[in-house]
């Protein structure tokens, strides 16, 4: 989006308030409902993660807004994490150290949610918290004191609804205080550690070798974290052994630093909410209920399998009469224009030209709608997430997992946001895999080149007394034959050079949502569709 | 890793029962984890530390992956990574 402010060279060093939270918390929401569409989107240096920047406006002046990547834990264990911790750390060169850290918790879910904060908290930069989702936390008998919660996270908490924009000036205001009074809360949940990490970090200066505290703390916590990883890389063998030999020393007699340090923060955790959150049992309500339906092994499976086919249908049949109405547009509007106008250079240019030419793009338009709309309400229903539970057992037939269902999935819309999503395979060797599979899939800019086919060599008939068409099934092979190519090139990658221990499984299953065509949702759509279109485009030119 | 073996020990004793080993509906507790590495770390992370109170869920129709419910939230698993969760019956 071309916004003006955001591109100038000022606005870009100017110090941002990172947004962060877990994954399925509404994040995004948060974001969107602050910033509005005043939002740029690009890709860190070196790295395809992606960096949504966006500008907030305050009483007293604008602040600049950077979303990171939803995490668990700064425990970086993914190049997402990783990145986040490096923006938290003020290690991106054109942002800096934030002025802020704007937590996102799901109200209805507080206990995972503080496992994060606890560790922002202890970064020493000044926080907030967004409650968000109250209006689930309160169906669901959930009622939480955010005095106490203040008073024991030491920063302001406010409570919000950002998919109803509830709350959302109350906490504009909160931003625009702690931007004017900053005030770092402290906190130290294993001061052992912390303490450890400071002396290390003397030592390392004395040998010539600058190394952040945080970044210590975190590669004696995190033993197959990317932190240590990294220090490892940059300083050698020689850092590497004295973190080991502080580890040693800092052991707990029965249990790892790491396991130490979850119980400990868990701990802190279920002290506070002892006093700030009171539960009266209530099940999970309706979302409980459709996933038992849709989690049945026979009943889940027949209906997947519908909404599958049920997408391949739509995609071919309701588009025609729009593609059908596009078509006969164009014809007219040419036909009326040459009318109007003498034959020549210039009639040609805009009949044969301009009118012929945006119509045969503008005519690919009703598919790639439909099937964005699709995968986009798969996404916000939380059935996606159940989708990959599902294939998962499928998926590592080809060496996959279930995760990387999600970016081939998408790719049948367009490879480019496929390969984009790819970025939630924590394993590096199945995203690699996926990555090369995923063009396989059969994009919706191929779809009007197999539809053209197909009209023009397969006759109309209807089969089964008018419920399918042998021009859909036709549709579906050619589908499947790219599907084909992708599992047979995964599973050829994964059996040689992408060989390696089957990686980790581990995904939130989201509660049932009713979908909304939200702003975020709406701006996914076209700007998807715009990619598209200038795909299509240069395809069309070739 | 002596805190290893000492865990494996002391759950080997009261027959090593693990997440994989639990039917749908079964409630069970947390007792720690027969591997220590980062896969270890971020379940612990995910509030699957010792003493933590679950909720098998339902396995997959094809038997993996498992969900679990773990202080309100549904989690999914491979029963591989199931297998790493030492648990105790919880009645």
């Amino acid at each position: 989006m071309g916004v003006d402010p955001l591109s100038s060279n000022r606005a870009e060093l100017k110090r941002p308030i990172a947004v962060v939270g877990n994954p399925n918390v509404g994040k995004s929401t948060v974001f969107n409902a602050l910033t509005g569409l005043r939002q740029k989107v690009a890709n860190y240096p070196g790295v395809t993660v992606e960096r949504r920047l966006g500008i907030l406006s305050l009483d007293h002046g604008e602040a600049h807004l950077v979303d990171l990547p939803g995490m668990y834990s700064l425990s970086a264990q993914s190049p997402d994490e990783m990145v986040a911790l490096d923006v938290l750390l003020g290690r991106i060169p054109d942002l800096g150290t934030p002025d802020a850290v704007l937590i996102v918790a799901d109200a209805s879910n507080l206990r995972r949610n503080l496992f994060l904060a606890s560790q922002i908290l202890e970064l020493g930069l000044p926080v907030l918290v967004a409650l968000n989702m109250m209006h689930v936390a309160r169906s669901r008998g959930i009622a939480l004191s955010v005095k106490h919660l203040e008073h024991e996270l030491q920063c302001a908490v406010i409570p919000v609804v950002a998919s109803r924009s509830e709350g959302i000036g109350a906490l504009r205001s909160a931003l625009d205080r702690t931007l004017r009074h900053p005030r770092a809360p402290r906190l130290a949940l294993m001061p052992a550690v912390k303490e450890a990490a400071g002396t290390l970090a003397d030592g390392f200066r004395q040998l010539g070798r600058a190394i952040v505290p945080h970044d210590i703390e975190r590669a004696l916590i995190d033993e197959g974290g990317l932190v240590l990883e990294r220090l490892r890389a940059a300083a050698g063998a020689e850092v590497a052994e004295r973190l080991s030999e502080a580890r040693a020393v800092l052991g707990f007699a029965t249990e790892s630093l790491a396991a130490a340090d979850a119980r400990c923060r868990y701990e802190w955790i279920n002290r506070i909410l002892a006093q700030a959150e009171t539960r009266s049992d209530r099940l999970r309500g309706w979302s409980d209920r459709v996933d038992r339906l849709v989690s049945h092994p026979l009943l889940g499976t027949a209906l997947f399998l519908g909404v599958m086919a049920l997408v391949f249908q739509a995609v071919f049949s309701w588009a025609t009469p729009m593609v059908d109405g596009i078509d006969a547009l164009t014809r007219h509007l040419g036909e009326f224009v040459s009318r109007q106008l003498p034959e020549g250079a210039l009639a040609s240019l805009i009949v044969d030209g301009m009118i012929a030419g945006v119509g045969s793009v503008v005519v690919f338009l009703p598919q790639i709608l439909i099937l964005s709309v699709f995968i986009i309400l798969l996404e916000d229903t939380g059935y996606m997430a159940r989708a990959a539970f599902l294939m998962d057992r499928l998926m590592r037939f080809c060496g996959l997992s279930g995760q990387s269902f999600i970016p081939m999935l998408s790719s049948f819309a367009c490879a480019v946001p496929g390969i984009m999503a790819t970025r939630v395979i924590a394993d590096p060797r199945d995203r690699l895999a996926t990555i090369l599979a995923a063009p396989f899939m059969t994009c919706s800019a191929r779809l009007p080149v197999y539809t053209l086919l197909i009209s023009a060599f397969v006759p109309d008939k209807s089969l089964a007394y008018g419920l399918l068409s042998l021009q859909g099934l036709v549709l579906l092979g050619l589908y499947l034959i790219g599907i084909l190519g992708g599992v047979g090139t995964a599973l050829l990658l994964k059996r040689t050079v992408l060989r390696g221990p089957a990686p980790a499984f581990l995904m939130e299953l989201p509660p049932y949502r009713w979908p909304r065509l939200r702003s975020e949702a709406v701006k996914k759509l076209f700007a998807g569709d715009r990619q598209l279109i200038m795909n299509m485009r240069s395809w069309h030119h070739e | 890793m002596s805190h290893l073996s000492n865990r494996k020990a002391q759950s080997a004793s009261a027959q090593e029962r693990t997440l994989a080993d639990l039917k749908p509906g079964q409630r069970a507790r947390v007792v720690g984890f027969a591997e220590s590495n980062a896969l270890a770390q971020r379940i612990m992370q995910l509030g699957l530390i010792a003493g933590a109170m679950l909720t098998f869920v339902r396995a997959a129709p094809a038997g993996d992956p498992i969900e679990i419910n773990v202080f309100g939230y549904s989690l999914s698993l491979r029963k591989s990574e199931a297998r790493m969760i030492l648990v105790e019956d919880v009645a």
